[in-house]
């Protein structure tokens, strides 16, 4: 049942085609702190894949390492078979990764419409991108008709959940390979709870953006995602489907 | 009474070129966070260049104008470069940066002095330039009709470079939160040099003007550095409007002044305006956009 090694294309269970990521092995810390430990995921094409543990456990970490904001002391991690190992966050970027950010994830004196702007503009021009910028922003605007509304008002005067949607926006304004959402439900009402993950859900099904879940509200999570893995300070302790998760004795797992 | 009215609208005219060597300055600070003095060179170094073109060497106004804004930008980046860039990397405090900027303006200011003495060189005014009319209780001269045009030429083209251009939506991304940006995909590092690179040319513009109307010194931009300073504290420092209220305020402060106190008493009345404002409303008649982190 541990991941310990390098995950197999059978892993978990769903049917993957083509793999957007593949971490291997990865080991990350700060200093001579080392935090996360063996850590190996896959992210298929149109999978929506969530990391799950307690506070600590190294979610995080796991997302800032494989985005480059982190240099991961050991391990692989590969973009569309490209090895980005140790890149910079703009090249991952760049090559596709879009991150949501924790906590301050807007540009709050920049106004909505800038925000979704500025994000479409920053990976204007890349030739991958399947889609042009105004479909995907007209896809945007019909899931979240708030941010048509309130298109002139500053990001910062928004409320919480509302920030959630338009930096998910922005993410999706850059087009990206992948996903990453770091923890979008902290903070947040439990009926926004829900919204979020939903939304994320539906982005990933309608415009088959590949989705990295890092959460820790596990229920809600096991509702909308194809495959989990779970982390328990720094090491992986459990991989496969919700269904199979659901079978587990979670009081192990935390 | 109409002594006083020109006095107010020489105070308007020099209060929009403080207001553009302040706002400059301030799209640097909010994009970067860099308290950057050495700004005071940029205006220096650009009024030396464009008199040196115009006047010393004779090649024509074009020319002059060309020269003044590739130095003024080059000297910008090279700073950022040169100086901020390796500061950031060891991650430098504010006081360092501030020193360091304070140092840079002296230092250039010395090379100044030794490439050009410490003579004032002056343009000699054209009929174009000496060209005054008067309209109702004003005397309008050329240079008034310049400063306005420039004004209205630099602020326009700044506020739809923020607004509409990738670029000036970056500059503000940053300025507001660097580490979102950065996941974003924003290369900060690219993102100062342009920004330096900006603020810098829109200070040459009042280092033209002044060179054209007063003779140019190697402490010209220290002087307006002062100038600036105070409109940013009194507008508030990041907003295009603080920084233009701001300048045109003292601008007016510092001019109609003369009417009732000795001449060597207007720059007094700069400071007691500055101490109102630091002690009674700190933030600036405008709510600056900078970041307090």
């Amino acid at each position: 049942m541990l991941s310990a090694g390098a995950p197999s294309a059978t892993d978990g269970g769903a049917a993957t085609t083509a793999e957007v990521l593949r971490v291997e092995g990865l080991q990350a810390g700060y200093g001579k702190h080392v935090v996360l430990d063996d850590v190996s995921l896959t992210v298929g094409e149109g999978e929506l894949v969530a990391l799950l543990g307690h506070n600590g456990a190294g979610k995080t970490t796991a997302l800032r390492a494989i985005t480059g904001q982190l240099r991961p002391s050991r391990g692989r991690i590969q973009l569309d078979g490209r090895d980005v190992t140790g890149s910079s966050a703009a090249l991952t970027a760049k090559l596709g990764m879009s991150m949501v950010p924790q906590g301050q994830n807007v540009f709050a004196s920049m106004t909505i419409d800038e925000n979704l702007r500025l994000a479409a503009a920053v990976a204007g021009g890349r030739p991958s991108n399947p889609r042009s910028a105004q479909d995907v922003r007209s896809f945007v605007l019909d899931m979240f008709p708030i941010l048509k509304d309130r298109g002139k008002d500053k990001a910062g005067s928004l409320s919480g959940g509302q920030r959630q949607m338009v930096a998910i926006s922005m993410a999706l304004m850059t087009q990206p390979r992948l996903m990453l959402l770091d923890e979008p439900s902290t903070g947040l009402a439990p009926v926004l709870i829900d919204e979020v993950l939903a939304a994320v859900r539906t982005v990933n099904q309608q415009l088959g953006t590949s989705v990295l879940l890092v959460e820790q509200d596990t229920k809600r999570v096991l509702r909308v995602s194809d495959r989990v893995y779970v982390i328990k300070l720094g090491v992986p302790v459990f991989s496969g489907t919700p269904h199979e998760m659901h079978q587990q004795d979670w009081s192990q797992l935390f | 009474m109409e002594l006083l009215l020109q006095l107010a609208k020489n105070g308007v005219i020099i209060g929009l070129l403080y207001g553009l060597f302040a706002y400059g300055m301030s799209l640097i600070i909010a994009t970067s966070g860099v308290l950057h003095f050495a700004h005071g060179l940029t205006l220096a170094g650009s009024a030396y260049s464009f008199w040196f073109f115009l006047q010393d060497q004779d090649l024509g106004v074009f020319v002059a104008i060309l020269g003044a804004l590739a130095v003024g930008g080059l000297l910008g980046i090279l700073v950022e470069l040169g100086i901020y860039r390796p500061l950031r990397r060891i991650q430098a405090t504010d006081m360092v940066f501030l020193v360091a900027s304070l140092s840079v303006l002296t230092l250039g200011q010395a090379a100044l002095i030794f490439i050009f003495g410490t003579d004032p060189k002056a343009v000699t005014p054209t009929a174009f330039l000496r060209w005054s009319t008067d309209v109702g209780p004003f005397n309008v001269r050329m240079w008034d009709l310049l400063i306005i045009g420039a004004s209205a030429l630099a602020f326009t083209a700044l506020y739809l470079l923020q607004r509409h251009t990738s670029v000036g939506l970056s500059f503000r991304a940053v300025g507001d939160n660097p580490h979102r940006a950065q996941t974003l995909g924003i290369k900060l590092q690219r993102t100062y040099v342009w920004v330096f690179l900006a603020g810098s040319l829109v200070a040459v513009l009042p280092g033209m003007l002044l060179a054209v109307q007063n003779p140019v010194t190697p402490s010209m931009g220290f002087d307006l550095l002062i100038k600036a300073v105070i409109a940013l504290v009194v507008g508030g420092i990041g907003s295009m409007p603080g920084a233009l209220l701001g300048g045109v305020l003292i601008g007016v402060v510092e001019s109609v002044a003369v009417y009732w106190l000795p001449t060597e008493w207007s720059e007094f009345t700069l400071y007691a305006l500055l101490f109102i404002f630091v002690i009674a409303r700190p933030q600036g008649l405008t709510k600056g956009a900078l970041r307090t982190a």
